[in-house]
């Protein structure tokens, strides 16, 4: 049947495009009360809170302040504990006399309906007695900055070592040594859905059901559990239609917990959305980082080593422990040889929204930074970056390859698979390289200004521990998959849909896959992290295999022959050598599960044609990718205008290309903006700046450039269908490619980019102060 | 993100709508395409008593195409200048203007007389009006009377109108013979407001020496800034023969421009610097078209 | 409604239906249509105007249902994304949406849908330039815009042919 691989159109879509989804917020029960969350304007402050004006208000039918809530739910539990993360430090509930960044929960106001929830929220007066605000990153490490918590000694909240080899050793001996300072600075998910829960007690099952936009249902079945001190089995979480994940929306905020305290205490359904601006200010953030590193290399332009120093902002907590600068620090190798390696991370608390991973997750700071230098070695010594990046990247023989330290999920770091100088070399075909060269240069003469940006990446994807997936054969023939991690739009219901399709050998349309329930499978730890299709589809490849021998065992009792010689095809379960003799699946199902009141016919199979099966990967699977661009920058007004972009990936073996290729655009457009536009900004109190779109800027249609793709694949040898996750390889490397493009557009300029994102003011504020900021050491 | 409580009133004659101005004055929000008040309201930034919704004011829809002179009711949407090919021609400005202001759909609930009424200083249609010398027709109870351009617009958000008075038309002069006109501004991304806007009126003589120029800037102070250029060394030549770079330094020079979140005080300057030189060679170059399009006929 | 008050008595044809209601002032026409009518179709993306997803049309011209009141449109005539398949199945757009795979996550596209389908009445032989612009007020943080501006100029083709068809006949 070949759906496996196929560009087939989704499932999901036909009640998307007519109107007919179901959000979080089109979720109306009968009696639903509305919240609103009242936040802290101050970024540091103790406070006193009057709720009694709110209280009074007419629609409003409670207020709710920390005092308010029951002890198990006054704190966030830690979702992902990691003893990398020396002082954790976990937001409440609602915030409990002391506030440490603007938008903090402070009280919930209950009303009938969220215009009067708004109006009674103008009420709540609290009173802040500001504390000194800890905002910049590189000033909180200094003995003078005010604390962020007072019980630390000081800002930091860890400090993590990455090292291989001897880098000193390396640096002494080398030919060739650049240094940057290089910054990334923030910015979020903003996923065009915001978050929001909903909750009430279902009296009939005497349970709590909450719907909510989580990328980790059963992590929240957990938390909600222990708040409300009940069970898991008394906890039911679901996921309507959500509109985007990213990563942000994969851990436990306020309202997770607080929607279904609130409902349970009033006993009430009850409704919470966020809106724009609270997403805006209070959805955590991600990004911000500063790098202080050096390269260094032989005369031909070899990398020896990378070392160096980069301060990672939390935030006020670190509600997704160390993971985002572990990954920056464990990602800076990247797809290349870097024999040895030094970095420390120094994890800082800042007055600012917390930190949670955002699509790319600390990797598109590591490939900025490692592209960056090795730009700079090209640039002084004279090598062509694509020559350059050749010389270095690890060859396909060298696979799997041992980067030499330990990774994020404990294992040594091993690539399994790649082959990226073919990457590369591709990606320079698909552009034409040498003459696209040409013509810059030619263009050059002409006064105008074009470049060519390259930069090749790894993505840490499909980690574990596991996923489960449950799986039957109706009795009508057709099948049903249970699994447990939710869709934000990953179009997970075509891709497993096809994935089943093919094994059971019954069409695509006959295959329905369930999710966002956590009453559908038992355990599952969730979508993030470009997991869901190698974990997942690996889950399901693994049940409808169980499925399908145990179809082709009663297929021969049936058919008088062995197993061996059937197989399943177009609904039935066929002779190979006669596909004229076959027995429906239907009929399979009917025979498995006998006649009511009689024995059970064939007793050895057990009744019923359905299965649980679990797949864990033994550690990552690692995408790799190689994008290049072609930009023109005007230099009097420091527009840049992408002219071509191009993204070759190797992402394995890909279930529904055209589903792909979609995550690879989209990816491409966060990196657009990440490289342009999206900066959350604060004020020196803390003060954020861009509560709205007008001043978060996101890439639009006008901005996002058509992306050419192409695929080559080294199938990896870790999970049965030689897949890789594709989630995030879009975002990574495009503020690096489009740097380094912009860059080399503005060579006789001297423009040198140490930072993004930036705008056309910072364009042509860098291009007024030439002079480097690198500092240089050649033998 | 919901708005306050208000009162909300559709007056349907102007009658009506200037006695509940006279009533509530600056309690009362007239809404027209809703475009710029609405956000305010939703964000709790603005909290009028009482929201005047204009639109079932049958004038307030009145366009008329005169000779001299486009007169265009308070409610005629920005749209209109897209669709309508007899309005383009005679106010080519706005023409080219318009399109960047917003999106589609924001320009076809927006109207052109609101978004001037806003008075956001780096809005396209205020420069347009600037430039133009555009007049505003207001009336309260107490009468009516005219403003120009120039004193309509006094600060970022703020106009001379009085919370009585209401817009009922805004006067703009049509193309004259022999004058090209340009528009071009600097935006973070396509419909965002201006970084700076920048309008020209260059008129020609039929030898093509340049007769008048003026030029008007938004987004470099708290209102757009008109600066007359005919005594200036423009005058008598050919455009291609004379210093627009230094001419526009100078104008430039002069503007103090604000640094906020999308852009530096200093890059205001200099772009303006820059597309002042690009619009006033392109107004040139289609007063010449112009010119050459008369001789024809 | 010459004296002000803080509700309206409205009557408003959505999709060919007319409600007539009485609402509060302030009710916005993305509140309105998805809680007063229960047509979730439309989404609420910022409520400032900034990311097209509340998009309907008024009248037949765009228009944001985040800035706009319940009670301006007395009168009018809104149709939503609801309204854009007819009894004839779905309108080319959103089979091209489908067929392009213009859409993740969703919950932009029917803003994406009513604008497209407003654009493609105007214009029927559009650019590439054209639709990137007339899309430019719809954010959509999943597809990078590629293969909805691919939808839009499919449809268009579609909708040419239509035309030529029923011509011919
Ligand atoms: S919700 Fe209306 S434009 Fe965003
Ligand atoms: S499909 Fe998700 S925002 Fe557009």
């Amino acid at each position: 049947m070949g759906q496996f691989g196929k560009r087939q159109v989704r499932a999901e879509d036909d009640r998307l495009i007519t109107g007919r989804g179901c959000y979080i917020d089109d979720i109306t029960l009968p009696n639903m009360a509305h919240i609103v969350v009242v936040r802290s304007q101050a970024a540091h402050a103790r406070i006193t809170v009057d709720t009694s004006d709110a209280r009074a208000l007419d629609g409003v039918i409670a207020v709710f302040t920390a005092e308010d809530l029951p002890e198990a739910a006054r704190i966030l539990p830690d979702c992902h504990p990691n003893p990398a993360l020396t002082n954790p430090r976990g937001p409440s509930v609602l915030a409990n006399g002391l506030v440490r960044y603007v938008g903090e929960p402070i009280a919930a106001i209950v009303a009938e309906n969220r215009y009067i929830a708004e109006d009674a929220a103008e009420l709540v007066q609290v009173d802040y007695e500001t504390e000194a605000a800890v905002i910049d990153l590189e000033k909180a490490l200094t003995k003078q900055s005010a604390r962020v918590h007072e019980d630390l000694p000081s800002n930091l909240a860890a400090l993590i070592n990455i090292a291989t080899g001897n880098a000193d050793s390396a640096f002494a001996k080398a030919h060739c040594v650049v240094k940057e300072r290089l910054e990334i600075q923030r910015g979020a998910g903003q996923a065009m859905e915001t978050r929001g829960v909903v909750a009430h007690w279902n009296r009939f099952e005497d349970r709590m059901v909450v719907w909510n936009v989580s990328q980790v249902p059963y992590v929240h079945r957990t938390a909600i559990a222990n708040a409300l001190g009940l069970p898991e089995r008394q906890v039911q979480v679901q996921n309507p239609d959500v509109g985007g994940g990213f990563g942000y929306k994969g851990l436990t905020y306020t309202e997770d917990i607080l929607v279904p305290v609130v409902a349970r205490q009033l006993d009430r359904p009850v409704k919470w959305i966020e809106d724009r601006r609270e997403h805006l200010i209070a959805s955590y953030h991600e990004r911000t980082q500063i790098h202080e590193l050096e390269m260094a290399t032989t005369e031909d332009g070899t990398i020896l080593g990378i070392r160096g120093r980069f301060y990672h902002d939390t935030g006020a907590y670190t509600p997704w422990g160390p993971v985002v600068p572990l990954l920056t620090a464990v990602n800076i190798p990247g797809p290349y040889r870097v024999p040895n390696y030094a970095v420390q991370c120094d994890i800082v608390y800042t007055n600012t929204t917390p930190v949670a991973p955002v699509r790319g997750a600390g990797r598109p700071q590591a490939c900025y930074v490692t592209e960056r230098l090795l730009d700079r070695v090209g640039k002084e010594l004279g090598i062509d970056p694509a020559a350059l990046r050749k010389r270095n990247l690890i060859t396909a023989e060298e696979y799997p390859y041992d980067v030499g330290f330990i990774s994020r999920d404990g294992t040594r770091r091993t690539y399994d698979s790649g082959n990226v100088p073919a990457l590369l070399d591709r990606a320079l075909e698909i552009l034409d390289y040498d003459n696209t060269l040409a013509d810059c240069a030619k263009l050059r003469t002409e006064g105008r200004y074009r470049g060519i940006g390259i930069a090749c990446c790894v993505e840490d994807t499909g980690l574990g521990p596991f996923e489960e997936v449950g799986m039957s054969i109706e009795a009508d023939g057709s099948v049903t998959v249970r699994m447990g991690t939710p869709s934000q739009g990953q179009g997970q219901k075509t891709s497993f849909a096809q994935v089943a399709a093919d094994i059971l050998g019954v069409p695509f349309d006959k295959v329905k896959v369930l999710t966002g329930n956590t009453d559908l499978v038992r355990y599952s730890i969730g979508t993030f992290a470009s997991r869901a299709g190698v974990v997942t589809g690996s889950a399901v490849s693994i049940a409808a295999n169980q499925l399908k021998e145990r179809a082709c065992a009663i297929g021969a009792v049936l058919l008088q022959t062995s197993p061996e010689e059937l197989d399943l095809k177009d609904g039935k379960v066929v002779l190979k050598a006669d596909e004229t003799r076959s027995i429906d699946l239907a009929q399979i199902v009917h025979t498995s599960l006998g006649e009511s009141g009689n024995p059970l016919p064939l007793p050895d199979f057990g009744p019923g044609m359905s299965t649980t099966a679990s797949f864990s990967p033994p550690t990552n699977t690692f995408a790799t990718g190689c994008h290049a661009a072609l930009v023109e920058v005007d230099p009097a007004t420091c527009k840049v205008e992408i002219l071509r972009y191009i993204a070759v990936e190797d992402f394995g073996n890909l279930i529904n290309p055209l589903i792909v290729d979609g995550q690879v655009i989209g990816g491409v457009s966060l990196g657009v903006g990440n490289t342009f536009f999206e900066k959350a900004v604060y004020d020196s109190e803390g003060q954020i700046l861009t509560g709205t779109f007008m001043d978060y800027l996101v890439a639009t249609s006008m901005d996002v450039p058509r992306v050419e793709i192409d695929h080559l694949s080294t199938p990896s040898p870790l999970n049965p269908l030689g897949m890789k996750g594709a989630g995030q390889g879009g975002t990574i490397p495009v503020p690096a490619v489009i740097s380094s493009a912009v860059e080399n557009a503005l060579e006789p300029f001297g423009v040198h980019l140490c930072a993004v994102p930036f705008s056309e003011s910072d364009l042509f504020q860098n291009l007024r102060n030439d002079d480097s900021k690198s500092t240089r050491k050649s033998a | 993100m919901k708005p306050p409580v208000f009162e909300f009133a559709a007056p349907d004659s102007l009658e009506h709508c200037l006695d509940l101005l006279e009533r509530y004055g600056d309690e009362a929000k007239p809404i027209a395409g809703g475009q710029s008040l609405m956000p305010l309201l939703n964000l709790r930034m603005a909290a009028p008593a009482v929201v005047i919704d204009i639109a079932r004011v049958p004038d307030f829809h009145a366009l008329r195409i005169e000779d001299r002179t486009v007169r265009v009711g308070p409610m005629v949407r920005q749209r209109v200048m897209e669709t309508n090919t007899d309005l383009r021609a005679r106010v080519p400005l706005l023409a080219e203007a318009v399109g960047l202001i917003g999106h589609v759909a924001t320009r076809s609930r927006g109207t052109i007389v609101g978004s001037m009424c806003h008075a956001d200083p780096a809005a396209e249609l205020p420069v347009c009006a600037t430039l133009l010398g555009a007049e505003f027709a207001v009336a309260s109870k107490g009468g009516t009377r005219t403003i120009d351009a120039d004193s309509f617009f006094l600060d970022a958000l703020m106009t001379t109108l009085e919370p009585e008075e209401i817009v009922t038309g805004v006067h703009l002069p049509t193309a004259m013979p022999g004058v090209g006109y340009a528009f071009d501004e600097v935006s973070r991304r396509r419909g965002d407001f201006a970084l700076v806007a920048v309008a020209a009126a260059v008129g020609l003589s039929d030898d093509g020496l340049v007769t008048s120029a003026d030029i008007a800037i938004g987004g470099a102070s708290g209102r757009p800034e008109r600066f007359p250029l005919t005594e200036t060394a423009l005058s008598g030549r050919r455009i291609e023969e004379a210093p627009l770079r230094e001419i526009a330094r100078e104008v430039c020079d002069r503007l103090e421009p604000e640094s906020d979140l999308h852009a530096s005080a200093d890059y205001r300057r200099r772009i303006s610097e820059e597309l002042m030189t690009r619009v006033l060679a392109d107004a040139a170059s289609r007063a010449r078209k112009d010119l050459t399009r008369e001789h024809a006929l | 409604m010459n004296t002000p008050s803080k509700r309206t008595q409205i009557s408003i044809t959505v999709n060919g239906k007319t409600y007539s209601r009485d609402v509060e002032a302030r009710r916005t026409l993305a509140d309105f249509l998805r809680e007063d009518l229960g047509l979730t179709g439309t989404h609420i993306g910022c409520e400032h105007g900034a990311c097209g997803a509340c998009t309907v049309t008024v009248d037949g011209m765009l228009a944001r249902s985040c800035l706009t009141l319940a009670s301006q449109m007395d009168g009018c005539e809104i149709r939503t994304v609801e309204g854009l398949s007819g009894p004839n199945g779905l309108h080319p757009i959103q089979a091209a949406f489908k067929e392009h795979h213009a859409l993740q996550c969703g919950y932009c596209t029917p803003g994406f849908l009513v604008t497209a389908a407003a654009m493609l009445e105007e214009t029927q032989d559009p650019t590439e330039g054209q639709v990137r612009d007339w899309l430019s007020g719809n954010i959509c943080r999943c597809t990078g815009y590629q293969f909805i501006v691919d939808a839009v100029l499919s449809a268009a083709e579609t909708m040419r042919s239509e035309t030529e068809e029923r011509d011919a006949s």
